[in-house]
């Protein structure tokens, strides 16, 4: 029986203004797994990462973090449970340094200094800024200060990382470093990941199940391949497949090709066209 | 226009530093800013123009010893001095009383110029030059972040010394900011705009600017509670002071001293 991470019940939140952004939200995450909540602009993604890590209470329902209820006597053990990494940089990094910037989650937590040290400098490491630690923010590129928020967040060492639109804003070059980062640090800590994101050609490549969330209701949850492969929901979300499955999809319409499964990936991709060539070879 | 003062305005806050190999460079923090604000208060503190001068040549010897280029200091010093220390300074000619050097003669209306006035404009305007000469050179010559941790060291309010820091860090995204709405602005507008028109438009960008400024501050926040933020800044920094730092305060207490008797001893004459 794996271990549950972070469950929500009957969540719902509603904001001053009386805007309903979440409607009786059931969410089960095991330990160590990679999810992605999809969905278009304006779902509710954002609210949704912002209870999870106890910002935002919500109106009705309950959130459990490792079996603890989200209250606000353990708030606290929550937020060093569960990293939160905003979609802006800019909103998460405001030390006149990186390194100060690093540092500000493993002091809140009140570590000794040598720990605190000891824990930056491998955060730094990990998304290779440790040549950059005296810069001030302002001189980053977007990709490094989105490398650097994530740093400032995986020095707390949480066992749950929530990531707003993690590919927003950055190159391809940038967003393929993301991709191996996030890998890296689920396969090296086993980090429970959550992403939130619209971006469907990054879903497959970090996201072993989805929930796809739109106008605030869990409107479906299953694998990448159950999900992507339903015209109907995808037009019900605003969302599309990813390139590679739209190309197969496309291939397999025109009935001269029998196709197993469809790719959502560029190496699944890769690997469906090397068998067929290899088929037809023998 | 305003695109173009605002770029001006972001190529001098963006140089900010000069190498690490010059005298105030290699001062403590703390040290610095104790013997720095030593000189301020003397500045303050007189009325006459010849201690000011005295301040502003040791502003300019701890310049040039910091290895930053003259020119640049002056830049830098001197922009902020025609816009606010003239202007509030102006009237002074005109009202304070004493003996007349020109007179002017509009129909009934008769302006006068004293002396007295004219050295309380000089004198006015010169304080407010050494003083910002002496906080730049500060600027420049720490980083922002050991500032900040001088001032606590210093026991300043915990809520302003988490001001100053965050201040620091944002202005330059507001600057930014700024900046790329009024060349979005400024791309749109195929005629040139009337006075009126610009002023408007400029009064929409604040407007929007604030709010933009407003919902950042909510969202960093947030983001700051997301890493256990409860209300209390805590610092890796230990300092430690060494021999040059007692020399280098030791010389700033002397100077601030012989500029408070040149002025009150009445050495200068």
């Amino acid at each position: 029986m794996s271990e549950l991470a972070l469950e929500m019940n009957c969540v719902t939140h509603v904001y001053p203004d009386g805007y309903m952004a979440l409607h009786d939200i059931n969410l089960k995450i095991t330990r160590g797994e990679k999810l992605a909540i999809l969905g278009p602009n304006g779902a509710g993604k954002s609210t949704l990462l912002m209870i999870m890590n106890g910002l935002y209470k919500p109106s009705q329902g309950k959130v459990t973090v490792s079996g603890v209820p989200v209250n606000d006597e353990n708030l606290s053990a929550v937020r060093r449970d569960v990293g939160l990494v905003f979609q802006d940089p800019d909103d998460q990094l405001f030390s006149p340094t990186l390194w100060e910037d690093v540092c500000f989650g493993p002091l809140n937590m009140g570590l000794p200094k040598e720990q605190v040290r000891e824990r930056s400098i491998d955060a730094l490491k990990a998304v290779g800024l440790e040549g950059h630690k005296e810069k001030p923010p302002h001189h980053l590129s977007a990709g490094e200060k989105k490398r650097a928020a994530i740093a400032t967040v995986i020095a707390m060492h949480p066992k749950i990382l929530l990531l707003d639109e993690p590919t927003a804003n950055l190159d391809p070059r940038n967003r393929f470093e993301l991709t191996n980062l996030l890998r890296n640090l689920h396969n090296n800590y086993h980090i429970t990941l959550i992403t939130a994101t619209h971006d469907v050609n990054f879903v497959p490549e970090v996201a072993e199940r989805i929930y796809v969330l739109n106008k605030g209701h869990v409107i479906a949850e299953g694998l990448p391949r159950q999900i992507f492969s339903s015209p109907k929901l995808m037009s019900e979300a605003n969302l599309e497949p990813p390139i590679v499955a739209r190309l197969f999809n496309a291939l397999a319409e025109e009935n001269d090709v029998q196709i197993g499964s469809i790719p959502l990936t560029v190496e699944e991709a890769l690997h469906e066209l090397r068998r067929k060539i290899f088929l037809r070879q023998m | 226009m305003l695109g173009s003062f605002l770029k001006t305005f972001q190529d001098i806050l963006y140089n900010e530093r000069f190498s690490t190999y010059g005298v105030l460079q290699q001062i403590d923090p703390r040290v610095k800013l104790f013997s720095i604000a030593a000189l301020v208060l003397s500045a303050v503190a007189v009325r006459t123009i010849t201690p000011l001068l005295i301040v502003l040549v040791t502003a300019l010897v701890f310049c040039a010893a910091s290895r930053i280029p003259l020119r640049f200091f002056f830049l830098r010093t001197t922009i902020f001095i025609p816009i606010f220390a003239c202007m509030i300074s102006l009237p002074l000619p005109f009202i304070t009383p004493g003996v007349a050097l020109a007179n002017f003669e509009y129909g009934k209306l008769v302006v006068v110029i004293t002396r007295e006035g004219l050295y309380r404009a000089t004198q006015f305007t010169l304080r407010v030059w050494v003083c910002v000469s002496l906080s730049v050179l500060l600027i420049l010559t720490t980083r922002f972040s050991r500032l900040i941790g001088a001032m606590e060291s210093f026991r300043f309010p915990r809520i302003l010394v988490t001001m100053t820091a965050i201040t620091y860090r944002f202005i330059f995204l507001f600057i930014n900011e700024a900046y790329r709405m009024a060349l979005a602005r400024e791309s749109r507008s195929i005629r040139k705009l009337g006075w009126r028109e610009n002023v408007r438009s400029l009064a929409n960008m604040i407007a929007t600017l604030f709010i933009r400024a407003h919902e950042r501050g909510e969202r960093v926040y947030l983001a700051m509670m997301a890493r256990g933020y409860t209300g209390t800044l805590r610092s890796l920094d230990n300092m430690k002071y060494v021999k040059s730092d007692w020399i280098f305060a030791s010389i700033s207490i002397l100077i601030s001293l012989a500029v408070l008797s040149v002025e009150y001893l009445h050495l200068g004459g």
